[in-house]
């Protein structure tokens, strides 16, 4: 019955598409520079989103080629279509539930505050909000790439906003150049699916997962590689693209500097767009990544050291944002675990709480920093709850749902991706390994979430300005108030946990992403193929309920220890900077392992000197033959110019002597003599 | 009759001729000298061409007399341009003074 | 019998004539003599003509070389002539 809502599918991106025209063109002049125009469109895009969804649940899916670019007779056409299925679906709503909500809250925070540029900002938004949804819906691999490379653009439109002061114009650059670092292989990967398949498309028997799995079947081989190896190296290549969207060690770094942009911009990049595209494109062809072991491995291991890596960087930040930043670098980390260990439900399970629970902490903490006057060091704060009770309520649930506590959304979504990295894990010695940093991981997440609630909202103020916080408007409240609400009950959408113990048919996600629509891209087809191909299996300490209940307590007991103990440390009324006394490890962090560094190092120590060097080569020793011909012709030409006298009579007598030279030539061969 | 006078002796003189305008050509700085001695060696030429068209009872040869004559008659004219020029911006018509097109 | 071969002396006292005229207008240093010298030369090759049976020739040879070619040399050597200076002002005077 809602089947009809499909034809309109296109207009979920036309429509901030649009609202970005319309902000670019005219901005100037329509009502609040740009921001109705984009609340509208997306707005209507969450509408027609829910239809969709709507429209998926009750049994339907669509897959539809819209455009076709390049129309080829004997290879591949190049094409642009949309796919809606479970996935998609529910991707669909929520980005454009966040992004409808960034909007809104842009209201508040961008034009309240007076700030230059706003059309600029709004056609941003609108753009990055097209091209997300966009990405969404394709229905191949090229698509995804080019809407990929339209968020990558407009994260450094976003990010570089205020591109006046040199830091955000710095942060929007490296953003742009450290994920197109990971695109160039994403590229890279592209075109060695058509090439080796013939065609780019995600679902159904004739998409490449299907068509590679084939292959491995048939035992093919492509360029001398058996299929299973050329599966891998097409899986690192676009891994590549998703390390460097999503995050992922060691591609992490432009994150936190991404800060520098307006905080609604980080709410949507961290949230619901740029991030979670890359887990989105692994999900996405997660039928090819599946018959790949080795990439799943590794996938596995970068997500679970990234989130413990950023996750302990997190525990010395002062900056609010910052502190948000490097807990969103872990939380993708943990869905880079549960897609590395097969758990694929766990993986979306978790990307639609962070997503929530993450803008609803990015938004919240925009509100803290409209009440602080733009200041954003947590040190400066203090007792802020006293002052703005809805949006401290509010962000309180978001970190006690980022912190993983029962029984926020993120416990539920976080348990099920240690549970299932756990079943795993007790066959894959490897897998345990990650699923051993991303449980440490639950510890110090909970440690920084608490420890950043507390300097910001509790204790006394510590300034002047958090005595007396500016007052927030309604378009700030309203979208806190929304998230916060949903980050409380977001979880109950997949309770695998209670399912499991007392058998209540209560796990709606799983059901929902497991049953078969004839697209080739629900669950229980990748279980099958996660056991055929990947070779995965599970197993359990002493029995199901036993390893449940184990995994349960070892996360939700980390977790409220990790709670418990920054409360300790942290609960005075004028809290001590306990971090310092971490000494050398405190510098460590505090310098991000030093991954910056290291990172200038290489593009200005490594590729600036190796370029510098073929510079060098090239002028002294390419140019330097080029220039040694043209001096030796114009030196030899110049000894040679002077045989012409001008003087007649020599020409005539050189004359004179060839024509006797070849008489006496002719003479001797012709042997008159 | 007809061989009252050999080929050979109008060869001879031909080259003698010619050796002599060649000789001019070489040694004379006066390029209406150099003009004279061209004629010179055309008319060798012109005696061989004829000396072998009565040699071979061949009328080409006599023909060629022809185009080379009027060949001859037209270089004149242009070399007597070319040498009113030379005398006019070098006030006088000594060649070797022309070679500043050289380098 | 011993026949005169009036034809070879013929022949060879013309050939004198054109090597000598030759010889002299490579050799003269005033090239208005060379000139005339020229026309003396060319005058015998046309009496070669003769001899040889191409009286056309011959009859072209005078008309175009001696009435053509060499009135023009002739032009170019007055054109030329090199007055000394102050024979040219006594000409003036």
């Amino acid at each position: 019955m809602f089947a009809w809502f499909f034809q309109f599918a296109p207009a979920i991106a036309v429509l901030p598409f649009v609202s970005f025209l319309l902000a670019l063109v005219a901005g100037r002049w329509l009502p609040r520079k740009g921001a109705l125009a984009g609340i509208l469109a997306t707005g209507g895009s969450l509408l027609l989103s829910l239809g969709v969804l709507a429209a998926v649940v009750s049994g339907h899916t669509h897959e539809q080629t819209l455009y076709t670019f390049v129309d080829a007779q004997e290879t591949f056409s190049l094409t642009f279509g949309i796919l809606l299925d479970q996935l998609s679906a529910a991707m669909l709503v929520i980005v454009s539930l966040i992004a409808f909500l960034v909007h809104v809250f842009s209201l508040g925070y961008m034009n309240a505050e007076g700030e230059p540029g706003l059309p600029r900002y709004y056609a941003g938004l609108g753009l990055f909000s097209a091209s997300m949804l966009a990405f969404v819906f394709a229905d191949n691999l090229l698509m995804a790439f080019v809407f990929f490379e339209l968020v990558g653009l407009c994260s450094w439109l976003l990010i570089g906003h205020w591109f006046r002061d040199p830091a955000p114009a710095s942060a929007a650059k490296k953003a742009f150049l450290v994920t197109r670092f990971g695109d160039y292989f994403f590229l890279v990967g592209v075109v060695a699916v058509l090439v080796t398949f013939g065609t780019a498309q995600f679902a159904g028997a004739d998409g490449f997962p299907a068509l590679a799995a084939e292959a491995i079947d048939a035992g093919e081989s492509f360029f001398g590689l058996s299929a299973e190896a050329w599966v891998s190296v097409i899986g690192l290549l676009v891994l590549g693209g998703v390390i460097g969207k999503s995050a992922q060690f060691p591609l992490h770094t432009w994150l936190p500097d991404a800060m520098q942009g307006p905080t609604p911009v980080s709410a949507l990049i961290h949230a619901a767009t740029m991030v979670a595209a890359g887990v989105y494109l692994v999900a996405r062809m997660y039928g090819f990544y599946l018959l790949s072991p080795t990439v799943l491995g590794i996938i596995a291991f970068v997500g679970g050291f990234t989130a413990l890596f950023a996750a302990t960087m997190g525990v010395v930040k002062n900056e609010l944002k910052q502190v948000l930043a490097y807990s969103t670098i872990s939380q993708y980390g943990y869905m880079m675990l549960a897609l590395g260990a097969g758990s694929y439900v766990a993986a979306f399970f978790h990307l639609t709480t962070h997503a929530i629970f993450k803008a609803l902490l990015f938004l919240g903490a925009g509100a803290v920093i409209v009440a602080m006057h733009h200041d954003e060091d947590m040190w400066l704060m203090g007792g802020l709850r006293e002052h703005m009770r809805v949006t401290y309520l509010t962000f309180l649930a978001g970190s006690l749902a980022l912190a993983g506590i029962f029984p926020f959304a993120g416990f539920w979504s976080k348990d099920e991706v240690l549970f299932d990295t756990l079943v795993v894990g007790l066959e894959q010695p490897l897998l345990l390994v990650a699923y051993l940093m991303a449980l440490a991981a639950v510890f110090v997440t909970a440690f920084y979430t608490i420890r950043m609630v507390l300097l910001t909202f509790h204790g006394d103020p510590r300034t002047d300005v958090a005595e007396s916080p500016h007052a927030v408007g309604l378009s700030i409240k309203a979208p806190l108030v929304v998230l916060g609400v949903l980050a409380v009950v977001a979880g109950a959408i997949n309770l695998v946990p209670v399912e499991k113990l007392t058998g209540l048919r209560v796990s709606f996600l799983s059901s929902f992403l497991g049953s078969d629509r004839g697209l080739l891209t629900h669950n229980a087809h990748y279980v099958d193929l996660r056991t055929e191909y990947a070779g995965y299996e599970t197993g359990a300490i002493v029995s199901e309920p036993v390893t449940v209940l184990l995994g349960v307590a070892l996360g939700f007991g980390l977790a409220i220890a990790g709670a418990v103990a920054a409360f300790l440390l942290y609960r005075d009324a004028d809290p001590v900077r306990h971090t310092e006394r971490l000494g050398s490890i405190h510098t460590l962090l505090v310098h991000n392992y030093y991954q910056d560094e290291y990172q200038v190092w290489l593009a200005e120590g490594l590729s600036l000197r190796t370029a510098r060097a073929a510079d060098t080569f090239d002028q002294g020793v390419i140019d330097g033959a080029v220039n040694a011909t043209s001096s030796v012709s114009l030196l030899s030409g110049d000894r040679i110019r002077r045989v012409q006298t001008g003087v007649v009579t020599n020409y005539a007598a050189l004359v004179v002597l060839g024509l006797l030279a070849l008489l006496v030539g002719f003479a001797l061969y012709g042997g008159w003599f | 009759m007809l061989e009252a006078v050999p080929v050979e002796y109008y060869l001879v003189l031909s080259a003698a001729v010619f050796c002599i305008g060649l000789f001019g050509v070489l040694t004379r700085r006066n390029a209406l000298m150099f003009l004279m001695s061209v004629e010179l060696m055309l008319n060798a030429a012109n005696i061989n061409l004829v000396a072998f068209a009565l040699y071979w009872g061949e009328l080409t040869g006599q023909v060629f007399v022809l185009f080379t004559m009027s060949l001859a008659a037209a270089e004149v004219a242009i070399g007597i341009g070319i040498i009113l020029v030379l005398y006019r911006n070098y006030d006088d018509v000594d060649v070797t003074d022309a070679t500043t097109m050289r380098w | 019998m011993a026949v005169v071969p009036y034809e070879l002396l013929a022949f060879l006292l013309f050939a004198l004539v054109t090597v000598g005229a030759s010889l002299g207008v490579v050799l003269v240093r005033d090239v208005w003599h060379a000139a005339l010298l020229l026309g003396v030369a060319l005058l015998s090759v046309a009496i070669h003509y003769v001899m040889l049976r191409a009286e056309f020739l011959a009859v072209m040879q005078v008309l175009v070389y001696v009435g053509g070619v060499l009135v023009l040399i002739t032009f170019a050597v007055m054109f030329t002539r090199r007055v000394p200076i102050e024979e040219r002002e006594g000409v003036a005077e």
